[in-house]
């Protein structure tokens, strides 16, 4: 079986940092890409841009989304995911400082798997990437 | 065959004449009698008054003079009507003065008919209406003003509102950020260094990371404080007796080593917004149980009392630390606290909340306190009458 991978869409460095961190003090040793915004994700996911070359075979098992994203917004990236036949599946959890209500109900509307709001406690957050990774990485069976 | 009247019958008819001729000349509005053709026939002193022709000028002439040109057909709907026995009421338009001047007025056109009830002309009332007509239209411009400054208002509220909306929504996203990085990278200094630094160092870590998350704190509740007041208000009958006895089974579980007695009246029940309405009552009751927990034995009792005007006051009261009554103007400031965290901590959003969610039911609340005896708050919520 091949890696399963974990695309993290997160432009700030200091929350890519710590994400990975959190991710490896959870033991979860699966393959981190990153990417820095809306348009490097899409061009990820579907092999345009810089990852043209990409073998699109390989999707990655889970999408950390943020939501505030340059260029192309977190909601609209999730919008062309849940959209596109090849990525439609493909689990999406959206991890935010948002508390807003609104952006709560237009993530589930566009077929968000679950929500994260980044807690200000480190430890909190570690907890959330632990149960994250426990289930959409080890107890969840994919659909393909 | 012919009546012959008796000479006091005469009298009589005079007497009635004389009085009705009275009435006519002294009353304020003009009286016109007309034939069918419209030609005026009796012309009393209100109408001199009214439209400046004198009785003997008018007398004659067809009532056409007062008609303005443009209402000239007004005439032959008038006559259509009378002509069919009906009478015109309140019928509001303009006509014009001797000098030319338009005045609105009001008209009442009746039929006269003779002995064999045949039609043999009209009697005109004719009402000046131009005062009223002025009040009503400054009346009218006055409620336009009224109106459109409203809706200038409104529209000013509404971008304060959207101001303050995006204010907390940045206040949610982009200040929480740098706090999740403080105490992130603290802690990573604490894991991957920790063996580096001596005791006061590390406490010195630790102090930064519960300053962070208390700023994190802070900051969630002033945000949740300011979606109380943006919410959807959804009216409904709530049973707050049911509410305080799950809330307060649930705060015995959560410490069931504590000794409590909690006396609650069965059957208040109140219209308002639910979860609103849970939210206080958790941080009501929340508070009470805080404050009771240096206590040997807690007491918490909620009930309902009558007040003067036949309304409802609600009251919980605790055993517990209370507060100092000169402070009581304090108490419902946000972040404002009476005891240190050390002694009972907070971070001194309960009671704002509280408030606020009272004021939302156009709602009252104030409190009492003996420090270490009782603390009741009072509260009123509107709608509950008897």
């Amino acid at each position: 079986m091949t890696n399963k991978t974990i695309l993290l869409v997160e432009d700030n460095t200091f929350d890519q940092e710590l994400t990975v961190r959190a991710f490896a003090k959870n033991k979860i040793a699966n393959d981190i890409v990153i990417v820095n915004d809306g348009v490097e994700a899409l061009d990820y996911l579907y092999g345009t841009g810089k990852y043209a070359e990409r073998d699109l075979h390989h999707l990655p098992s889970l999408i950390l989304l943020d939501l505030k994203l340059p260029r192309i917004d977190g909601l609209e990236v999730l919008k062309k995911i849940r959209s596109e036949e090849s990525t439609k599946l493909v689990p999406v959890v959206i991890l935010t400082s948002s508390k807003e209500e609104q952006d709560i109900i237009r993530g589930y509307s566009l077929g968000v798997n679950s929500y994260i709001i980044k807690p200000v406690d480190f430890e909190n957050f570690s907890d959330a990437i632990h149960q994250l990774g426990l289930y959409w990485l080890i107890l969840n069976i994919p659909p393909i | 065959m012919l009546k012959f009247h008796t000479q006091k019958e005469v009298k009589e008819i005079e007497d009635t004449r004389l009085f009705l001729a009275s009435i006519v000349d002294s009353t304020d509005d003009a009286i016109i009698r007309k034939t069918l053709e419209g030609i005026i026939i009796s012309w009393n002193k209100a109408a001199e008054n009214l439209y400046q022709y004198t009785a003997e000028e008018m007398i004659g002439e067809t009532i056409d003079l007062l008609v303005p040109i443009e209402r000239k057909q007004e005439l032959f709907f008038i006559a259509e009507k009378l002509n069919k026995g009906e009478c015109i009421k309140n019928f509001e338009t303009i006509r014009i003065r001797k000098d030319g001047v338009g005045i609105d007025v009001s008209l009442i056109d009746s039929p006269i008919k003779n002995k064999l009830g045949s039609i043999i002309g009209s009697s005109t009332i004719v009402r000046d209406i131009t005062r009223q007509k002025k009040i009503e239209n400054e009346l009218k411009r006055l409620n336009d003003e009224l109106e459109s400054r409203i809706t200038e208002r409104t529209a000013e509220l509404e971008n304060k509102i959207k101001e303050l909306q995006s204010f907390s929504y940045s206040v949610s996203h982009d200040l929480r950020a740098p706090l999740r990085y403080i105490d992130g990278f603290s802690l990573a200094l604490l894991e991957d260094y920790g063996d580096k630094l001596d005791e006061t160092g590390i406490n010195s870590l630790k102090k930064i990371r519960y300053s962070t998350q208390r700023m994190g704190l802070l900051i969630d509740d002033m945000l949740s404080l300011s979606h109380l007041s943006q919410s959807k208000f959804n009216s409904e009958e709530v049973n707050l007796s049911e509410m305080v006895k799950e809330i307060t089974n649930e705060l015995q579980k959560n410490e069931p080593q504590r000794e409590a007695i909690f006396k609650i009246e069965d059957n208040i029940s109140t219209l308002g917004d639910k979860s609103l309405l849970e939210i206080m009552f958790y941080n009501l009751l929340s508070n009470a149980w805080k404050f009771t927990s240096k206590n040997k034995k807690t007491e918490i009792k909620f009930g309902k009392l009558l007040d003067k005007e036949g309304g409802f006051i609600y009251f919980l009261t605790d055993n517990g630390a209370g507060f100092d009554m000169q402070y009581v103007n304090k108490l419902f400031i946000p972040f404002q606290r009476l005891h240190t965290e050390k002694e009972f901590p907070g971070t001194g959003i309960g009671l704002a909340i509280i408030q606020r969610i009272v004021s939302r039911h156009h709602g009252k609340i104030w409190a009492e306190s003996s420090p270490k005896l009782s603390t009741t708050f009072y509260f009123r919520l509107n709608g509950d009458k008897v």
